[in-house]
């Protein structure tokens, strides 16, 4: 553990250069190195501070906890924020480790697991500039890692808050009801019992296996009633607005700029109100990704960090928007899945060069378009499909050479 | 529709040149980078004997500039650059900074200039004074010409207020007294010279000609892939079954 501890000091050290070199690129250069959300938190702050409401703050988006969390950055220093966001960025470093450990793998491969997390620059640099996405990867950790412990109650807790904090982790109640209705909820207990049949059999099982049981009562009513607490609470402070800016927006966004949807140009075309498109074509798009979440919660649900991987992986691939802050969603599930990829040195790095190659043959269009104001839409469209079968392809890559065998 | 802008412009030209003969307030007026984020840039140049009107203490230049609903400037944005040396802007209400073209108005931003900030060029003996700040196209709607790839965002000149001089145009304007303030000011308008034709931006928009067809293979490719890998989750169950054990 004296070796974690050492690791954990140095990834931290090492987040908190960044952000001192941040400080200084903001100050000097003309590209800014603080994420353009990091100023909508602290004004949203500074409107909480002043005991106004945060969604003054346009394209305020988050609960108001994170603006009443960062008030220090009004009074104390603008680096608090970033700061809460490093140490947040270290605990998911720790709870990659504690689970991976947890799993009954050595300490070394737990090290090495959390070393993923703690060295990748993407996580690095999204904490140190100002991204807040380190406290959500850390709510989804800590709600899984309680799960697969068979501590309910805690999972429920932090699934709940983490639902408050951005609707996404909604897709993984169908796995979590699922597994919580085994018999044997913990892989190591009895595997025997896993190969006897399948749930969905007949039809009688189906809906047997469906069927509330305790602990399903149990996770349902406390992640409803901590999620209900919080919101309700909020919908009294701040009213309407509140529940429009951090749940329903996140539903209905209709944005049409350019992103790695395969779907953008396809809503791009059909957004004009007169001559668009019929509702019904603009809800088909909602079908491949229900499909894919229902088909991965049935097959996998018994092995719930690869499920909660792949959800989330179908589920950014496939949703109306993507823009690569959603790749942070699974890239911090990856690697309590990593003991169990059976892949070579060269797959790995061809699935690595896949994934980032096809990001690079959208963002060159995409550049273009932005910054040169040329007319590449045919172009970021067919790198968008492009991407989503990459995507695909990795999903399936991941799942074929994915070996879990039982102690 | 080209020669009608022309025509305008060489017309509003006109009338201000005969308006001030000898006028000694100039105004340029370009827009630097290509794309979706440009720098919008006014140059106002106040010669010599001009100067001295607008040094008092109490005195200052007002820009009212008109964005159309093609564009926008980040409020907040804005704001940020003030410790920076950004000018010092207020817009006329909120803006919604997401919004397709389609969906937003136009919108107005009140821009301060104190002129005893600039200092006189030595060598010319004229006040330079340069407002820049980034402006931001917004998506327009796809264009049903096959033959119009682009959407054009024209920006006409700003107009100019002093509050501490007679108004040589003959009108005058309320509007807020400062960047912050809630009290109404009496603002004199002032005529200017600018050579420059009104900004243009070409924003590149989707072709509506691509949508039967972006439609037809967007949910083919998808269904197909999606289909293909539903099949094979669905089959590896057994064999990831078969791993447990």
């Amino acid at each position: 553990m004296a070796a974690m501890i050492k690791i954990f000091s140095l990834a931290l050290v090492a987040r908190i250069c960044l952000m001192v070199y941040g400080a200084w690129q903001d100050a000097n250069m003309d590209v800014k190195y603080t994420d353009v959300d990091y100023h909508v938190f602290s004004d949203a702050a500074q409107f909480v501070s002043q005991g106004k409401s945060p969604y003054q703050r346009a394209t305020y988006r988050y609960t108001p906890l994170l603006a009443w969390a960062l008030t220090p950055n009004v009074w104390l220093s603008p680096f608090f924020g970033k700061l809460v966001f490093i140490i947040f960025d270290i605990l998911v470093g720790q709870a990659i480790y504690s689970l991976v450990k947890h799993s009954g793998h050595s300490w070394q491969t737990a090290r090495n697991c959390a070393l993923v997390w703690l060295v990748n620059p993407l996580s690095a640099t999204v904490s140190s500039r100002g991204n807040a996405e380190s406290i959500m990867a850390f709510l989804v950790l800590m709600s899984l890692s309680s799960l697969v412990r068979g501590r309910t109650m805690l999972s429920a807790m932090f699934y709940g808050l983490a639902i408050h904090f951005k609707i996404y982790p909604i897709i993984y109640a169908l796995p979590i009801y699922l597994h919580l209705g085994h018999e044997s909820s913990h892989l190591k207990n009895n595997s025997s019992v896993l190969l006897t049949s399948k749930p969905w059999n007949t039809w009688h099982s189906l809906l047997n296996s469906l069927l509330p049981n305790r602990q399903r009562f149990l996770f349902t009513s406390v992640s409803v009633a901590v999620l209900g607490m919080l919101s309700g609470f909020f919908y009294w402070m701040y009213g309407w607005t509140f529940l429009y800016e951090t749940y329903l927006y996140h539903v209905v966004r209709g944005d049409i700029k350019h992103n790695f949807s395969p779907y953008f140009y396809l809503l791009y075309l059909t957004s004009d109100p007169i001559a668009g498109a019929p509702l019904c074509l603009r809800l088909l798009v909602f079908i491949p990704q229900a499909l894919l979440l229902v088909v991965v919660a049935a097959a996998f649900y018994r092995d719930q960090p690869l499920t909660w991987f792949l959800c989330t992986f179908v589920f950014v691939m496939a949703n109306k928007v993507c823009t690569s802050q959603y790749f942070l969603w699974y890239l911090s599930l990856l690697p309590i899945i990593l003991p169990y990829l059976k892949l070579s040195m060269v797959q790995a790095g061809s699935l690595l060069t896949l994934w980032f190659g096809t990001q690079a043959l959208w963002l060159l269009p995409a550049y273009y378009l932005e910054f040169k104001g040329h007319n590449t839409f045919i172009h970021i469209w067919l790198a968008g499909l492009l991407f989503f079968a990459a995507n695909a392809f990795i999903v399936y890559y991941t799942v074929k050479h994915y070996i879990r065998k039982t102690r | 529709m080209y020669f009608l802008r022309h025509l305008l412009v060489s017309l509003q030209l006109s009338i201000v040149q005969t308006l001030l003969p000898g006028s000694n307030l100039h105004m340029d007026r370009s827009l630097i980078g290509q794309g979706f984020h440009r720098d919008l840039n006014t140059y106002i140049v106040l010669d010599k004997d001009l100067r001295g009107l607008y040094t008092s203490p109490e005195c200052s230049l007002l820009l009212i500039e008109t964005l159309p609903a093609g564009v926008y400037a980040d409020p907040f944005q804005l704001s940020s650059m003030v410790p920076f040396g950004g000018p010092k802007i207020r817009l006329d209400g909120a803006v919604n900074i997401e919004a397709a073209e389609f969906m937003s108005k136009s919108h107005e931003l009140y821009i301060f200039v104190n002129v005893n900030l600039y200092a006189v060029d030595t060598m010319t003996e004229q006040t330079v004074i340069n407002i820049s700040f980034p402006i931001h196209a917004r998506y327009h709607k796809p264009s049903s010409d096959p033959n119009v790839s682009h959407s054009t965002v024209t920006i006409f000149h700003p107009s100019l207020y002093s509050n501490c001089s007679k108004s040589d145009a003959g009108s005058f304007l309320s509007a807020p007294c400062d960047v912050s303030s809630n009290l109404l000011c009496r603002w004199e308008q002032l005529s200017y010279i600018c050579s420059a034709a009104p900004l243009e931006l070409m924003i590149p928009v989707g072709m509506a000609r691509d949508k039967p067809i972006v439609i037809l293979v967007t949910l083919l490719v998808t269904a197909t892939i999606c289909s293909l890998l539903i099949k094979f989750i669905w089959e590896s169950d057994s064999q990831t079954c078969k791993k447990h054990s």
